[in-house]
């Protein structure tokens, strides 16, 4: 992988990022967003910024990977994700526009023309890979990937998001909270 | 048929006291509060997530490559907990599974590429086919086959399922064989 | 359901298959055998009968009867209407005026159900939450309940009446076909008409009312025209239900789904199996759906010695593959075991192979559930095995080698042979005085499903 040669993580004070996650490129993470071990954050095509009180558990991958024709354009998008999304083991997401209060569930994939609002929830096993804007609350769900709206968006996870910030550093080694600039591994 | 020798490179592996292989390159988070009884096999990649909440794993287990086995989690009005996961003896999990169970009974087979729920109960001589989606707190019954998404009953398991799962499950460990020893 | 079999258990289970007495092809752990006639049976050639219906959610069990009270449902677990997964309780507060003084709000606390999978709840299907955790859903009434109900009690007076000619015929030993009709409400409508002049001299209470015929339901002649706007509306698609929301309430079939209610979760049921010709139990569960245990289990894998391919080959046209296959033991009896070739058969869809059985007797050492503790080499000695045949020993367990020749040209080599072996029956009935339990040698056909030819 052509990994861009300046890269630099930023990671606001009060985020928990453990150390055997994986970060490359230019990655900003908020202020109390928990990303668990063995997560992978890739910013290929530009750089990725994360907000706060986000919850990236182990397996994963977030890129931001170079759109079909435009290899080796660094820096030609910008990846957001917005606050108090959750995203569950062994997700992946490519999608450059994620709102707030998402839930990507397991297993699921969220492609590159996809852009969640905000309060949706991709299923377990979900492929979304249409190039569209998804409503907001928008519920994708089981084997066929059958919609529905749903009526509340999912609730924050600030609880968990504690109990994560007080537990994890116990077990791990976290990456420093900083601005400088720090050279990934 | 029987099973064949699954060979692994030695170095990759440790070999516990009780007869439990560990693979170097799976990821034991918290592993003072991960028990595993013995001779139960722990491939490559897998994650075990004893940071969380105490996971605890029955004799003759084989958790496959890139397995993920992570105590759920429950809200409460005050605060979150982590439930402890225990898994029983004699339980296959395939590979790339994700096992977010509060309980998985003994003799049951979790296919490859499946998502177990937060705080699932599988309860003995169940079966989950391979991609089955369980969604959170499903209860599986014994004798049960789950498949699909969201995972419902999909057929019966025979009356000898217990036997069945003994002799796969030991045998596996049997056949687990590091490279360059003899038969 | 095959393919899930043989996940199930790992090893490919449905290469090696045994001929049951009714003609079917089923690997041994799917095959039973009676103790009382020594033959093979299975699922679909023997009685079954429901012992305790269980929810799969709460399992919790109840008497058949109760379950059919309760139309096979559990009262307390519920299925979402949307995607068919188990809802859950939630509890919320909610602000309801004090009982002291309704001027002050007072949090309560408040329930609903929601679905952990596509997030439906029940104030989607515009339910009001309840005040208690457990409940206290009101079912909707069937709008045919009135007619359904006056149909059951006039066919179920049909049946009593039925019923009581029948103990009647018995009595006066006089046969007829006519019993056998007593479980199909309609035709024996019919049938009773023709019986009845014949049997009138013999009756003893005659005097017993003819129920009277439920009322007819004249069909539905001439509908409305379909509103023209169902032609020029545009569809929400997340507004109305899908064939499958409507088919799981048959009663209601809602088109909207505002209009979906929870539906009570299907019951499940433990069985047993009773074999059709002697009426002995083949498997009898525990009754706790919670238990794995049997009183009674008669799996043919735990009573015949079971085959196996050792190992896949490759096989092509004409030319000789030598296969292992290993043969165990379930007895706790030492066993012999008579491979015989298949004479004259050539039937192509089960044998597309020649195969080379060893000719002499195979002894299988007995099963001894000790000797996963031992190092296995003391046994080694004790029987005289030809090397060319038996390619290994342990346990209860050999390997035997087989040369198999293809003939066909493409597609799986498939071979077929007779397994005829001891058999100890260890049948406490049957084992009256004799201290050591009868040797019957019993025989069954095996097919064996070896893999493709090499192209």
């Amino acid at each position: 992988m052509a990994a861009p040669n300046k890269s630099s993580v930023k990671i606001a004070p009060g985020a928990v990022v453990c150390d055997e996650c994986e970060l490359i490129g230019d990655i900003t993470i908020g202020a109390r967003t928990v990303i668990h071990p063995k997560a992978r954050i890739i910013a290929e095509a530009g750089p990725v910024i994360i907000g706060e009180f986000n919850i990236i558990e182990e397996l994963v991958h977030i890129t931001n990977r170079f759109p079909d024709g435009a290899e080796g354009k660094k820096n030609s998008q910008v990846m957001v994700i917005g606050n108090n999304n959750v995203f569950e083991v062994g997700a992946q997401i490519e999608s450059t526009k994620v709102g707030d209060h998402n839930v990507i569930e397991s297993k699921a994939f969220v492609g590159p023309q996809v852009e969640l609002t905000s309060g949706c929830i991709i299923g377990a096993a979900c492929h979304v890979t249409t190039g569209e804007k998804l409503p907001e609350n928008t519920v994708i769900y089981g084997a066929k990937c059958h919609r529905r709206i749903q009526r509340e968006r999912p609730p924050a996870q600030n609880l968990q998001i504690d109990f994560l910030t007080k537990i994890l550093p116990n077990y791990h080694y976290l990456k420093k909270v900083s601005k400088a600039q720090s050279p990934p591994k | 048929m029987e099973l064949q020798d699954i060979y692994y490179s030695s170095a990759e592996y440790i070999e516990t006291a009780s007869g439990n292989k560990v693979s170097r390159q799976s990821v034991l988070c918290g592993s003072q509060n991960i028990v595993i009884n013995g001779k139960s096999i722990v491939m490559t990649d897998c994650v075990i997530r004893g940071d969380l909440a105490n996971v605890r794993i029955g004799r003759f287990c084989v958790v496959s490559k890139r397995a993920v086995i992570r105590p759920a989690f429950k809200k409460f009005s005050k605060g979150v907990a982590f439930f402890p996961l225990h898994i029983g003896d004699h339980v296959f999990i395939g590979e790339d599974s994700i096992v977010n169970a509060a309980q998985v009974g003994s003799f049951v087979h979790i296919g490859k590429n499946c998502v177990i729920g937060r705080r699932s109960v599988l309860k003995d001589c169940c079966a989950i086919a391979d991609n089955t989606v369980l969604p959170p707190e499903t209860v599986v019954p014994p004798f049960t086959i789950f498949s699909g998404s969201p995972g419902k009953v999909n057929g019966e398991l025979p009356e000898c399922t217990q036997d069945l799962m003994t002799d796969v499950t030991s045998s596996f460990y049997q056949h687990f064989r590091p490279h360059g020893k003899g038969k | 359901m095959t393919s899930l079999t043989k996940m199930a258990t790992f090893m490919d289970v449905n290469l090696v298959r045994y001929l049951c007495t009714c003609g079917k092809r089923l690997p041994p752990c799917r095959l039973y055998l009676c103790r009382h006639c020594l033959k093979l049976r299975c699922a679909d050639c023997v009685q079954h009968e429901v012992d305790s219906p269980y929810c799969p959610n709460c399992l919790e069990n109840m008497p058949a009867s109760e379950a059919k009270l309760k139309k096979n449902r559990c009262s307390n677990c519920f299925d979402c209407p949307i995607c068919g997964h188990t809802l859950m309780t939630r509890a919320t507060s909610q602000m309801v005026p004090s009982s002291e003084d309704p001027s002050k709000s007072t949090p309560k606390k408040m329930y609903y159900m929601a679905c952990s999978f596509c997030r439906w709840t029940t104030r989607d299907g515009g339910l009001a939450d309840q005040s208690t955790s457990n409940g206290g859903w009101k079912d909707e009434e069937n709008p045919e309940a009135k007619r359904i109900n006056t149909l059951l009690e006039s066919y179920r007076s049909i049946a009593q009446r039925e019923k009581a000619e029948k103990e009647r015929k018995k009595y006066v030993k006089r046969r007829s076909h006519a019993g056998f009709q007593d479980r199909y409400g309609l035709t024996s409508v019919a049938m009773k008409w023709k019986i009845q002049p014949a049997m009138s001299n013999l009756s003893v209470k005659e005097t017993e009312k003819v129920p009277p015929a439920p009322e007819l339901v004249s069909p539905v002649e001439d509908f409305d025209p379909l509103p023209s706007e169902i032609f020029s509306d545009i569809v929400q698609l997340d507004k109305v239900t899908y064939l499958s929301h409507r088919l799981n309430a048959p009663e209601f079939q809602p088109p909207a789904t505002k209009d979906l209610r929870p539906v009570h979760k299907h019951l499940l049921v433990r069985r047993s199996l009773r074999c059709r010709e002697c009426d002995h139990n083949l498997s009898k569960p525990d009754f706790n759906p919670l238990s794995i245990k049997f009183k009674i289990q008669l799996i043919a894998l735990n009573h015949i010695p079971e085959i196996r391919i050792m190992a896949p080959a490759t096989f092509s046209v004409n030319k000789e593959t030598v296969v292992t296959f290993t043969l165990s033991n379930p007895s706790v009896y030492s066993t012999v075991v008579k491979l015989l070739p298949i004479e004259g058969d050539t039937d192509l869809d089960y044998m597309t192979a020649k195969v080379d059985l060893p000719k002499s007797d195979l002894v299988l050492a007995l099963h001894d559930d000790t000797a996963v503790y031992d190092d296995g080499t003391k046994a080694q000695q004790e029987f005289k095995d030809d090397p060319r045949v038996v390619v290994f020993r342990r346990a209860n367990k050999l390997g035997f080698a087989a040369k198999v020749t293809p003939f066909c040209k493409e597609g799986e080599v498939k071979v077929s042979f007779m397994m005829k072996h001891e058999f100890r029956n260890t049948a406490a009935a049957i084992q009256s005085e004799d201290k050591e339990p009868k040797l019957e040698w019993l025989e069954h056909r095996i097919f064996i499903n070896l893999g493709r030819i090499q192209l």
